[in-house]
């Protein structure tokens, strides 16, 4: 193997935390007999930074970054009057000035007193300047949390070092440095800096980006030191302490001597560690469960139970996609359409009031419009983030198109998911001019959302790309919304040779509702489809291209 | 050169030395990008690049009485950052254990050595790393995305595109090298620092 590909290989897996005791050696070696290899390790490093910096900014980084640091400045006064409320209410400490002044002016009446032990403390603390508040990380979601405390953090505010006990449901600790916390009650931690986080019961999962490496867990029996990577950690107080590794490695190290004389032990990638807390200290091997730790946030699931849609045979089997009369002002407000080649589907049984929609397609030479009316007894209430886990987001709420924007691809299209067929893929199968489109609204940013995925592998894809317009309204009665979005040719393959007048291509919808939750699915209702395959069957229709119905270009 | 912004009014650094936190805050905002990527293209393994970067605005507005009025207030800053990068830099080899994580900390002591380099380098490096990004088509750019803004495990990487581990580590050494060949041929173009 020559030295420039081992060096590939070294380094790619140092910058990923994948390269072990032998392989730092080795590139060390490397590094240390090479200068011109030392400088080029150093640009390639400076690089990985400035992506990680560039790619990780947003305007909600920065004020975030912004609010840490001033609340970091030793200066106001009113930085000695929160320390003396913490001091007299240490439950408040955790939080939010916001939340703190109301707090204040409900407890109004205590002024008297209050100002009588901050006099007291005043007095106590000499010409000391107080020490500020120094916040070290943001709530950044919750949902359905209850903490020890009714003035117990909720979601934005930031938080100071300090005991958190969450009595029930889920939350995400973002430290200023990247690191996150998904957090699931009843869980007992304690933020203690910037680097270190004690966890005294629960579950935690860590994720630590490149640029924090080294943030640690203190269990009461071992200290998890991170070395860039994603792990969970479980206390059961009494019981024992469970350590398993997502990606990267961490390292154990006990907290008394070890049965075996071990004091620390590397875990990596797929294992998992269990610690006993009767007996001697040790670390045993124990089966990876990926259960066993809750890692993705919004964790849309399939509902199950009565409430769930049924599946409907289809009916539709074609929809007219009509030239644009004019110009299209992309707002939600369908009185620049021209509706007259719209299909109506509804649900079965008692669904059927109010589970429907009303589905609408136009184009020109530069763009295809579609318009939906969607029938939901609970809009737009999508909370799948586009940022961290678009491939889900259809299961809170969405609408889906599939179709072909390739002519020669004739119907019905033949291309198949390339697992599902026997030899090699197709032209079809992979063409980027076959698209899934999944449209959802983000309710926490109140967001209209576009992800485009490409081929019947759908392994490549674009979330809310630029040139696209997207606008979601929500009906008077809240019973239904009306999406509206533009979308450019050249985003769907076509940008050179859009469709026109005559074309047939394939073409499917799919409509998705959620529970209240905005992130279960309860059902959905497939439309637009092949008569050949109406009911459902093993060739569902994100795998078999062949299922779809006809778009016919007037 | 890529553009730069100035836009800092001549009153904002006055009214700060008074004590007054908007106009903190207003320095803060100007000059967060700058001294961010900086630290962080500077900083060595396992350091806190951002936990450096806000204790130089600490630091700078604790002395900022200190600062002289009509002198350079950037470089000024960036002077401080520097002491808290050493400082960082110095923490780090302290420590027990950093030897054996890090290796004889070549790499940092290469770091250290550039933290001497007029901070434009970084700045040029970061205005070019986003127009190459620009340049790398959907595909490495999604790959790109999912390792620095998602934080995707290598095994997630995988398993959505249904190749190896091995695979996807070959792709991203060749997709860093596109961006280190792009941004190197961008500042060689215009007689700019490599390295």
């Amino acid at each position: 193997m020559t030295s420039e590909k081992r060096f590939a290989e070294l380094w790619t897996d140092y910058l990923e935390g994948d390269l072990d005791d032998a392989g730092v050696a080795e590139l060390e070696a490397l590094l240390a007999a090479d200068e011109s290899l030392r400088a080029r390790a150093a640009d390639l490093f400076q690089t990985h930074r400035l992506l990680g910096f560039a790619l990780q900014d947003s305007p909600a980084a920065r004020e975030s970054f912004v609010s840490s640091t001033l609340a970091r400045m030793p200066l106001s006064d009113d930085a000695f009057v929160e320390s003396v409320m913490e001091r007299v209410h240490p439950g408040t400490r955790q939080l939010h000035r916001a939340t703190r002044t109301r707090w204040l002016l409900v407890a109004g009446v205590a002024a008297i007193v209050l100002c009588a032990v901050a006099a007291s403390l005043f007095l106590r603390a000499g010409t000391t300047r107080p020490r500020p508040q120094e916040f070290l990380a943001t709530l950044t979601r919750a949902t359905d949390c209850v903490w020890d405390v009714p003035t117990g953090p909720r979601q934005g505010d930031r938080l100071a070092a300090g005991e958190l006990i969450l009595r029930k449901g889920v939350a995400e600790i973002t430290f200023a440095s990247g690191v996150s916390l998904l957090v699931e009650a009843p869980a007992n931690l304690k933020l203690v800096d910037a680097t270190n986080t004690a966890l005294n019961a629960g579950r935690v999962v860590v994720r630590v980006p490149p640029a924090a490496v080294g943030f640690a867990v203190d269990t009461p029996k071992a200290r998890i030191v991170d070395q860039g990577t994603e792990f969970g950690v479980c206390v059961e107080p009494g019981r024992e302490t469970v350590v398993q590794v997502f990606a990267g490695s961490v390292v154990a190290e006990l907290k008394g001597p070890g049965a075996s004389g071990e004091k620390s032990r590397r875990v990596a990638a797929g294992e998992t560690m269990r610690i006993d807390a009767s007996g001697p200290i040790e670390l045993q091997r124990t089966a990876f469960s990926p259960e066993r730790f809750l890692r993705t946030f919004s964790t849309p699931s399939v509902h199950k139970g009565e409430e769930l849609i049924p599946f409907k045979p289809s009916e539709v089997s074609s929809q007219d996609v009509l030239a644009a009369p004019g110009p299209v002002t992309v707002d939600g407000d369908l009185s620049d359409w021209n509706l007259s080649g719209t299909f109506e589907a509804r649900c079965g049984g008692r669904f059927a009031e109010e589970h429907y929609v009303q589905g609408s397609l136009m184009y020109d030479k530069t763009h295809l419009y579609l318009a939906a009316r969607v029938g939901d007894p609970m809009p737009m209430r999508n909370v799948i983030d586009p940022n961290t886990d678009p491939w889900s987001a259809w299961m809170g709420g969405s609408v889906q198109l599939r179709f072909s924007t390739d002519r020669t691809f004739g119907w019905p299209v033949q291309a198949i998911k390339p697992s599902q067929r026997q030899g090699k893929p197709s032209v079809q199968d992979t063409s980027g001019r076959i698209v899934h489109l999944t449209l959802w609204y983000f309710q926490p940013r109140e967001q209209p959302c576009l992800e485009l995925r490409y081929g019947m592998k759908l392994d490549r894809g674009v979330v809310n790309p630029a040139g696209w317009r997207g606008a979601f309204r929500k009906a008077a009665d809240g019973k239904s919304y009306t999406v509206e979005c533009a979308i450019p040719w050249t985003l769907l393959g076509a940008g050179d040779d859009p469709p026109r007048a005559g074309d047939e291509m394939g073409l499917c919808w799919t409509v998705n509702w959620s529970d209240a939750s905005g992130k279960n699915w309860k059902g959905q209702l497939v439309e637009v489809k092949n008569p050949a395959y109406a009911t459902r069957g093993k060739e569902l229709t994100f795998m078999h291209a062949e299922t779809w119905g006809k778009a016919i270009y007037k | 050169m890529p553009p730069t912004d100035d836009s800092l009014r001549p009153d904002i650094i006055r009214r700060a030395r008074q004590g007054e936190r908007a106009a903190m805050e207003a320095i803060v905002r100007r000059y967060q990008a700058p001294v961010r990527s900086w630290v962080a293209a500077h900083c060595p393994p396992g350091g806190d690049a951002d936990e450096v970067a806000q204790r130089t605005f600490v630091a700078a507005f604790t002395r900022i009485g200190e600062f002289q009025e009509g002198t350079d207030f950037g470089a000024w800053l960036f002077a401080i950052a520097r002491f808290q990068l050493l400082t960082e830099i110095t923490r780090l080899r302290r420590l027990a254990d950093y030897q054996t994580r890090y290796g004889r900390d070549l790499l940092s002591r290469e770091l250290e050595r550039r933290a001497q380099e007029p901070d434009e380098a970084t700045a040029a490096r970061l205005h070019y790393l986003r127009e190459c990004l620009e340049a790398l088509g959907e595909s490495g750019r999604q790959f790109i995305a999912w390792r620095y803004t998602d934080g995707l495990p290598l095994q997630e990487m995988a398993a959505r595109t249904g190749r190896s581990v091995a695979a996807i580590k070959k792709q991203l050494w060749l997709l860093r090298q596109k961006l280190q060949q792009c941004i190197e041929g961008k500042l060689a173009a215009e007689g700019g620092v490599v390295s």
